[in-house]
């Protein structure tokens, strides 16, 4: 990164944010995608819909949401592996939004992705040298002795061992072929890591195993995670930042320790109530909010809030205009009108 | 928790489902993998069961082998399952089919995958009244509308005619509930029932079950890798590690008391949300054996950090552990001649100790 844009940078930062650089920003981020709705009609399916926020360097960004709710749409259009219909991805100040493949490349390097399922993101008859590789011989990084101790780095780095370079990934179980991927994605020494659900698919002692490993390579190398899943324990857990997400909107954003204990949003509070707490006392004490029905589809979503059908408060306003994102504390954003007016009023 | 009493001379008459010494093994090209290694299980009428685990612990091969459905090359060797003094074990497939879906129904994990797509959700459940009862078309009509009424699928006449595609996945997991109550199970086996939907669509379905405890008297059997789901659910805990049960005992047992090393260890990989200070998580080391060679020893012993020298040469039998009444462990550290261990810090018993701070 150069030098002379990091005070630039440092003044867009937002209130309460202090003086950090901000590593990536997205701004009024949108994603349609054209669908078939049959009989020759068509669709447009807002999977991200005037998402924006920031990512500051070395932290971690955590994404949650249920299925449905663009997460992962976001995550690959960060990576560019979508094109956004609209909106700016700043990534060390310039907009990647609308570069072509060719001028993608130079950071390509900066931002890597690690994939939620092991078993499809690794090529089964690639070795796993060859495939940790892969994003050095692409960029025509490494060559010859000095290729073979990179990828022996990369795999130690990882937990594994230079033997497992000539092995194929069948011979791996989930949390190593994680491992592997992770291997990959650091292979090129980007500054954000992409993490979508890197965890979902591996067993829960496996899923702190692969936790401690990112916290680990973060403090190690500085990296950068934007970290994607639906368990919110483990988001919480690894993420200093949280943003919320429902239908295609970012509805709240705050520090990860505020955000749990005080969500503002009704979307929030209710995914919060619903996890499973693994203690039976704590969980007969606990009061659950049951949100009725189910998300709507976001192919036709409702024309105010987006959350608006299932919002246990809900006033006539939400049904017609789209509530803003408004910072009601330092550093706490939310989407919400009910609860924007009880901040005003106070 | 249904307030049975837990008396040591319980009669043999409360058990429904009494399973002995289960050995389900899957002949595989490459050789027999012992899926299911001498499970002993009992089930009490009314009572909720569950069993948790990693994947691969033998949790639904064990499940499966109870209503006789383990796939090919899957075999059961050994042992008995007595239901309602029957050994389902040893019962032909014909008499096996009368039982099935009548008297121990089961909840799949997939709901997209476990309903017929080209069949009314009506028809479907219909069906299962048909195969077992004798009862008239109009009648089993109006059981099977009572039937969604019962899990919550509003206006329940018009939506027997709809296909499955036509309800989201929650609404197809209520469909699968109503399916499996149909004829007034004895047992409920319910498979990862939550493990496909969303948070706040788990919660709803989670809220249904506990709610259905109370209005219905099957036995339920939870089966899940989410200790979560069976803390609410559940009266007793069954944990299960590499084809066996490791640690069982009452719910609050298994998360206030908990006795064997990898009952720990799960209860430390989960993030502690309640926690002021970020903790590093505890991970379990290493993997879980690979039952084609199962070890001669305990199977934890490989990762367990308490392991002594008779881990890796004997199998630990379930040996009484802690106050409660039914609490038992398969690790050496419970018998009387090993040395205490203090276990480490987990989720609950954190939680436990703030009260007591606080109060």
């Amino acid at each position: 990164m150069n030098q002379g844009d990091i005070p630039v940078m440092n003044e867009q930062a937002k209130s309460g944010t202090g003086n950090r650089e901000v590593l990536l920003e997205v701004q009024n981020l949108k994603k349609y995608f054209h669908v078939s709705r049959g009989f020759g009609r068509t669709g447009k399916l807002k999977a991200v819909d005037d998402v924006s926020f920031q990512i500051f360097k070395g932290e971690t960004f955590g994404l949650v949401g249920e299925s449905g709710c663009g997460k992962t749409t976001i995550g690959r259009t960060i990576a560019r592996l979508y094109k956004p219909t609209a909106g700016l991805i700043k990534i060390g100040g310039t907009d990647i939004a609308h570069l072509n493949q060719k001028q993608l490349r130079p950071f390509r390097r900066k931002m890597q992705v690690i994939f939620q399922d092991p078993y499809a993101s690794l090529n089964p008859r690639m070795t796993v040298g060859d495939i940790v590789s892969e994003p050095l011989d692409i960029h025509k990084i490494a060559v010859g002795p000095e290729r073979q101790k990179k990828i022996y780095d990369l795999l130690e780095s990882v937990g594994l061992t230079k033997e497992h370079a000539n092995r194929f990934p069948h011979e791996f179980s989930g949390g190593q072929r994680q491992r592997i991927g992770i291997a990959r994605a650091l292979a090129l020494e980007p500054e954000l890591i992409i993490c979508d659900e890197p965890i979902s698919a591996l067993d829960v002692s496996i899923q702190a195993q692969v936790i401690n490993l990112l916290e680990d390579l973060q403090k190690d190398k500085g990296l950068t995670y934007l970290f994607i899943a639906h368990d919110l324990s483990m988001v919480q857990h690894i993420s200093h930042r949280i943003g919320v997400m429902y239908l295609g909107h970012l509805v709240e954003l705050a520090e990860s320790r505020t955000l749990y204990d005080e969500p503002l949003h009704p979307y929030t509070q209710a995914l919060l109530s619903a996890i499973p707490v693994p203690d039976p006392d704590e969980t007969s004490r606990r009061k659950r909010i049951i949100l009725e029905g189910d998300v709507p589809t976001p192919i036709d979503p409702p024309a105010g809030c987006p959350f608006v059908t299932r919002c246990p408060k809900a006033s006539p306003r939400c049904k017609e205009e789209r509530p803003p994102m408004v910072e009601t504390r330092p550093g706490h954003f939310v989407a919400c009108f009910v609860v924007n007016e009880k901040f005003v009023t106070e | 928790m249904n307030g049975k009493s837990m008396d040591a001379n319980t009669p043999a008459a409360d058990i429904l489902l009494d399973i002995r010494q289960l050995e389900t093994t899957f002949f595989t090209h490459v050789g027999p993998v012992q899926a299911v290694r001498g499970v002993d299980l009992k089930v009490e009428r009314g009572e909720a069961v569950g069993i948790v685990g990693e994947s691969g612990c033998g949790k639904s091969v064990m499940s499966m082998s109870i209503i006789g459905l383990v796939a090919n090359p899957g075999k059961i060797v050994g042992g008995q399952i007595f239901f309602n003094g029957q050994d389902l074990a040893k019962m032909a497939d014909k008499d096996l089919r009368k039982i099935r879906g009548n008297k121990i129904a089961m909840i799949f994990q997939d709901p997209m995958t476990s309903l017929n797509p080209v069949k009314k959700i009506g028809g479907q459940i219909m069906e299962v009244l048909h195969l077992h009862q004798s009862i008239s078309r109009e009648d089993a009509r109006k059981r099977a509308i009572e039937l969604l009424n019962l899990v919550g699928i509003p206006s329940p006449e018009s939506r027997l005619d709809q296909y499955p595609f036509e309800f989201s996945g929650g609404m197809r997991q209520r469909v699968m509930i109503a399916m499996s109550l149909a004829c007034d199970p004895d047992l409920l086996i319910a498979d990862e029932p939550t493990t496909a939907l969303d948070v706040t669509i788990q919660a709803q379905i989670l809220e249904l079950m506990s709610d259905l405890r109370n209005k219905i008297n099957s036995s339920i059997i939870l089966i899940t890798h989410d200790l979560g789901v069976v803390a609410n659910l559940c009266d007793s805990i069954r944990v299960m590690y590499a084809g066996k049960i490791v640690e069982e005992g009452k719910t609050r047992d298994i998360f206030y008391e908990p006795r064997h090393p990898y009952t720990w260890g799960l209860l430390n990989s989960i993030p502690k949300i309640n926690i002021e200070e970020k903790e590093r998580l505890i991970p379990i080391d290493g993997q879980p054996p690979d039952l084609l060679k199962p070890p001669a020893g305990c199977a934890f012993a490989e990762r367990c950090p308490h392991a002594m020298a008779i881990c890796q040469q004997q199998q630990p039998p379930l040996i009484k552990a802690g106050q409660g009444h039914e609490h038992r462990a398969a690790c050496w550290l419970n018998h009387a001649q090993a040395e205490a261990v203090a276990a480490p810090l987990f989720a609950a018993q954190t939680q436990q100790d703030k009260l007591e701070g606080q109060a």
